[in-house]
C-alpha cells in the first residue's frame, strides 16, 4: 500500500462498525478525501484525538482498495477555545459543513485550505464568529466560482451608488432595477452592508479581525448570504438550523 | 438464491442487522435451523417481548418494562443528584462502576447540527422540568468528550442558567483526560490540554 502525507482538517466523521470511523478530510495537498481511522473509537486509541471534527493535523495515509487508511496522525491544532463556546462551535460546524457541501473530491485548492484554517484560527482567537463566517462564505463562494457581483449591477453593469441597493441571489449580485424588472428574490440592503461585503470578500485575517460591522449590517449580510448560498446549493445547510435556534434563544 | 423460501427469508432478515453481512447471516440462519425448536422459540419470543413491553421511563427516559424504571423507583437512590447521559447504554456503563448512587436522565441522543439533530429532538425540556421541581442540587453532565457531546453539555448548562436562574443547582461535567493505561507520548494535544486543565490536587 503506497503511503502519502497530508495536512488536513476533519470536515466530517461517521462511525463504522464497533470501533472505527470514516473521516472526510480536507487536505491541502490532495483536496477532499475519505479515509478510515481504524480503532479510533477505543478509549486509548492513538488516532482518537485526530479524528475529532475540525481537528487540524498532519496525517499519514495509506492508499486502500476503496477507502484510504489513516495510519498515523499528529494534531497541530484542536481548537480548544472553539470547543469551549457554544456559539463558536455552532459557526465552526457550519463552516466545515459548508466546505463539505461545496467542494468536490480530490480537487486540491491550497488557497481555500489556508482560508478555512485562518477562519478557524480567528474563531479560536475570539473574533466575532458571525463576521468570520460571513467573510468565509463570501471567499468560499468566490473560490468555487460563485463570486457575487457587488461593484455594479450584475445584469447591466451600472455602478451602484444609491443609499439602498437591491441584491438578488438568482441574478448573482446587486441589481439596479433600471434595466428590467427586479427578480422575485430581490432583497433590499443598505449601502453600508454592501461595502462591508466587498471588504470581507477580499479581506485577510487581520482585516476580518478588525472589522466591526453594525448589528444591522450583520443581520442584512446573514440574510443575503443565507439566500445566496441556498440558491447555489439548492438546499439549506443542516447546521444553519442550529445557529438559528441559538439566535432565537438568545 | 439456493435456499428454501423460509430459510432465505430468515437470512434476509438477519442481514438487516447492523454489522451482519451475507456470510454471517447465513451462518446464524443455519445455527438457528439446527437449534432445538425451544431455543428458536425463546429467541423469537424475546424479540417480540422487547418490542411490546419496553418503553421509556416517564421520569428519566431510560428503557423500562414498567411505567418508571428500576432506578427511578429505588428508594435508596440519592434524589438530589442527576447524571445526564446521552444513551441508555451510557447509563449502563455508569452503573457498572458501582460508584454513583444518584438518579439519571437519558437525553436519547446528542445535539448534532450536521445530522440535523437539534435540542428539540432530545429530552432537554424534560430535564429542565425535572430540575424546576426543586429537589435536585447537582447535575453531572456525562456526555462524551466529542464536539457533539461538548455542544450538548454547553447547551444544557446555558438553558439551565437561563431558565432556572434562581435555582441553586451545581452543574458539573465529568472529567476528561488521559485514559487509564494510556500513553502520554501518544496523547493528542486536545487530550493533554484537558488533562492539565482538569488535574487535581494530591
Amino acid at each position: 500500500m503506497p503511503v502519502y502525507r497530508a495536512n488536513a482538517i476533519v470536515l466530517r466523521r461517521t462511525n463504522l462498525g464497533e470501533t472505527d470511523r470514516i473521516l472526510t478530510l480536507y487536505t491541502r495537498e490532495h483536496g477532499r478525501l475519505s479515509a478510515i481511522a481504524k480503532g479510533s473509537r477505543r478509549p486509548a486509541s492513538r488516532l482518537a484525538g485526530a479524528t475529532e471534527l475540525f481537528n487540524f493535523g498532519r496525517y499519514l495515509l495509506a492508499t486502500g482498495k476503496s477507502l484510504d487508511v489513516v495510519t498515523q496522525s499528529e494534531t497541530r491544532e484542536s481548537f480548544p477555545n472553539i470547543r469551549a463556546d457554544l456559539n463558536r462551535i455552532a459557526y465552526a460546524i457550519y463552516i466545515v459543513e459548508l466546505v463539505n457541501e461545496t467542494i468536490e473530491d480530490r480537487e486540491p485548492n491550497p488557497d481555500l485550505f489556508d482560508t478555512i484554517l485562518s477562519c478557524m484560527y480567528l474563531l479560536e482567537g475570539g473574533v466575532d464568529p458571525e463576521v468570520v463566517t460571513r467573510a468565509f462564505e463570501l471567499q468560499l463562494m468566490a473560490a468555487s466560482g460563485y463570486r457575487p457581483r457587488l461593484e455594479s449591477c450584475a445584469r447591466c453593469g451600472t455602478p451602484t451608488s444609491t443609499q439602498k441597493v437591491n441584491f438578488s441571489p438568482s441574478i448573482g449580485g446587486v441589481v439596479c432595477g433600471q434595466c428590467g424588472p427586479l427578480p422575485e428574490d430581490t432583497m433590499t440592503i443598505h449601502h453600508e452592508t454592501l461595502d462591508t461585503m466587498k471588504a470581507l470578500l477580499n479581506a485577510e485575517a487581520a482585516q476580518i479581525r478588525d472589522s466591526r460591522p453594525s448589528e444591522r449590517t450583520l443581520d442584512e449580510m446573514a440574510n443575503v448570504m443565507r439566500w445566496y448560498i441556498r440558491y447555489r446549493l439548492e438546499r439549506e445547510l443542516k447546521s444553519s438550523e442550529f445557529i438559528q435556534a441559538l439566535k432565537a434563544g438568545r | 438464491m439456493h435456499y428454501a423460501k423460509p430459510l432465505a427469508r430468515l437470512v434476509g432478515e438477519l442481514e438487516k442487522l447492523p454489522g451482519v453481512g451475507p456470510k454471517s447471516a447465513q451462518r446464524l440462519a443455519f445455527h438457528i435451523l439446527r437449534a432445538s425448536e425451544e431455543e428458536a422459540r425463546m429467541l423469537s419470543d424475546s424479540i417480540i417481548d422487547v418490542k411490546t413491553s419496553i418503553s421509556m421511563c416517564k421520569i428519566c427516559f431510560n428503557f423500562t418494562d414498567q411505567e418508571t424504571c428500576d432506578i427511578c423507583r429505588d428508594p435508596k437512590r440519592d434524589r438530589s443528584i442527576i447524571c445526564v447521559v446521552a444513551e441508555p447504554r451510557d447509563l449502563v456503563a455508569m452503573e457498572k462502576t458501582n460508584e454513583y448512587h444518584g438518579l439519571y436522565h437519558v437525553l436519547q441522543g446528542v445535539i448534532s447540527p450536521m445530522e440535523g439533530v437539534g435540542p428539540d429532538q432530545l429530552k432537554i425540556r424534560e430535564l429542565v422540568g425535572r430540575l424546576a421541581q426543586g429537589e435536585v442540587r447537582e447535575i453531572i453532565l456525562a456526555t462524551n468528550p466529542t464536539i457533539e457531546g461538548d455542544t450538548t453539555a454547553l447547551y444544557i448548562s446555558r438553558e439551565l442558567r437561563r431558565d432556572l436562574p434562581e435555582a441553586e443547582i451545581k452543574i458539573s461535567r465529568i472529567a476528561h483526560g488521559m485514559p487509564v493505561g494510556g500513553d502520554l507520548d501518544y496523547a493528542d494535544q486536545a487530550t493533554l490540554i484537558q488533562a492539565m486543565q482538569w488535574r487535581r490536587e494530591m
